[in-house]
């Protein structure tokens, strides 16, 4: 691939990250936590060291590419709720994070595929560069610590 | 010299210009009989039949450098029906593509219409799916697709990376999407949503609902019957303007809370949150105990029994003036 349709390729990531849908989930709950210490200094700034916490887990389960174990994701009832400890909720936004970006280079690889047996369809473009622009803005908002 | 550069143009743009072919197939079908269409590239569109028929229309999209590749791969694309047991089995089949030059592109548009009585499931992985008036049931899976129900009974869908719409369902609802955005409007009877990371918006729903979600955002405007609202990470921010509504628990972790009520509806309320704050206007009982917060109240009589449960989450019950958020 030469320069010229690495920058192009580049160009159609930028304007398909900047035409995409409300799909962010890592700002949600980064912004609302900085709000949270912004506005309660004393309380949430475990919640900020949470979020932190699960980025660099993220980090390191994604490029070191160990294998933590699966975890069910799945909605507490109140009194589950109520009695968890911190450790096992940061755990869990830990594995919801994997499982996001997991999902995302599924979809990458599944549309390389499909790239293959009709390079030019259009949707199968625009699917493809999404989920590269997805993976690559939420790495960068996970090395930025959520900024 | 400029007049055969004119002509090359316009060859050259003819020759790139996409060929499209129509093609169509129908086979009968009875009552109680499913259709299974299993689609890659293209739109999916299904809507009741006024016979006994199931009725396929299929339109041929090629793109290529070399129009007459395109037209004989076009020219290939053959539509299959085939009734096995209680099942028929709709699909597309496409010739063999050795090495696809770039700018090759194709899609191939289905319309098809269902007898009443027949089930339709239809799976697509770069399309959207419309499916309207279908009162036995459907079921659709979509990878990269858009997929909308309009007065349907009966609805499941199961989406990766595309919208959920429905509008004016009935029966059960139910859907599981994962990177898109649900959208519900004037449904009934039963609907349990389970979302991950997009956002779901709620309006006007009438029954048992239950909307889960993990890091998107929760709106629910209107409603009657009995609710659950889940978020993990998400806001919830509930609109609750009728009395009809019997009950509505909402649990969340790590998440905002809005509960917003006008002044004449009567509602029970009560709630917990660990680590988390409770506000309100309201002159509820509020009580703390260590981080947890609580709060119970009620105004006139009937209403809605509202339960809340938190962690890390803080919560707002108040009126609905001023919210400009909505």
């Amino acid at each position: 691939m030469d320069c010229r349709s690495v920058v192009a390729e580049l160009d159609e990531i930028r304007q398909a990250t900047t035409s995409m849908k409300a799909l962010e989930p890592p700002p949600v709950v980064w912004y609302r936590v900085r709000d949270e210490v912004s506005r309660r200094p004393s309380r949430p700034r475990f919640a900020w060291a949470w979020a932190g916490a699960a980025a660099a887990a993220l980090l390191v389960a994604v490029y070191v590419g160990s294998r933590l174990p699966a975890f069910q994701v799945r909605a507490a009832g109140p009194e589950a709720l109520l009695s968890r400890s911190r450790t096992a909720a940061s755990a869990e936004l830990t594995a919801h994070y994997r499982e996001y970006l997991a999902g995302v280079d599924a979809a990458i690889a599944e549309t390389e595929l499909a790239l293959a047996e009709n390079p030019s369809n259009p949707r199968v473009r625009m699917a493809h560069l999404e989920a590269r622009a997805a993976r690559a803005r939420t790495l960068n908002q996970l090395y930025a610590g959520g900024d | 010299m400029r007049s055969a550069l004119v002509v090359c143009l316009i060859a050259l743009v003819a020759s790139a210009a996409p060929v499209s072919r129509g093609l169509s197939g129908a086979i009968a079908c009875r009552a109680g009989q499913t259709v299974r269409l299993v689609h890659r590239y293209g739109n999916i569109f299904a809507r009741r039949a006024l016979d006994d028929t199931l009725a396929v229309d299929v339109t041929v999209r090629v793109e290529a450098a070399d129009r007459k590749r395109a037209a004989a791969f076009a020219s290939e694309v053959e539509l299959s029906l085939a009734a096995w047991a209680d099942t028929v089995f709709a699909s597309v089949l496409y010739p063999e593509l050795v090495d696809p030059a770039p700018g090759f592109s194709y899609e191939v548009d289905l319309v098809l219409t269902i007898p009443d009585g027949v089930r339709f499931e239809a799976s697509n992985a770069f399309g959207d799916v419309e499916v309207t008036g279908l009162t036995s049931g459907s079921a659709v899976s979509s990878r990269y697709g858009d997929v909308r129900f309009s007065a349907c009974h009966d609805v499941h869908a199961e989406v990766s990376h595309g919208d959920v719409h429905v509008v004016g369902g009935s029966g059960l609802l139910g859907v599981n999407c994962s990177y898109g955005n649900v959208y519900l409007d004037e449904t009934t009877d039963r609907v349990a949503v389970e979302n991950r990371y997009g956002n779901v918006r709620a309006a006007k729903l009438d029954g048992d609902v239950t909307i889960s979600n993990v890091m998107g955002h929760i709106s629910a405007d209107g409603g009657r019957g009995r609710w659950c609202l889940v978020s993990r990470y998400g806001e919830i921010a509930a609109y609750l303007d009728d009395s009809m509504l019997t009950k509505l628990d909402v649990i969340a972790e790590l998440a905002r809370v809005r509960l917003l009520l006008p002044d004449l509806l009567p509602f029970r309320i009560e709630g917990r949150t660990n680590a988390g704050e409770i506000g309100t206007p309201y002159r509820f009982k509020k009580h703390a105990d260590g981080d947890q917060h609580r709060l119970t109240g009620s105004r006139g009589r009937g209403g809605p029994a509202i339960v809340f449960t938190g962690a890390w989450s803080d919560f707002y019950v108040g009126p609905d003036e001023g919210d400009t958020s909505r």
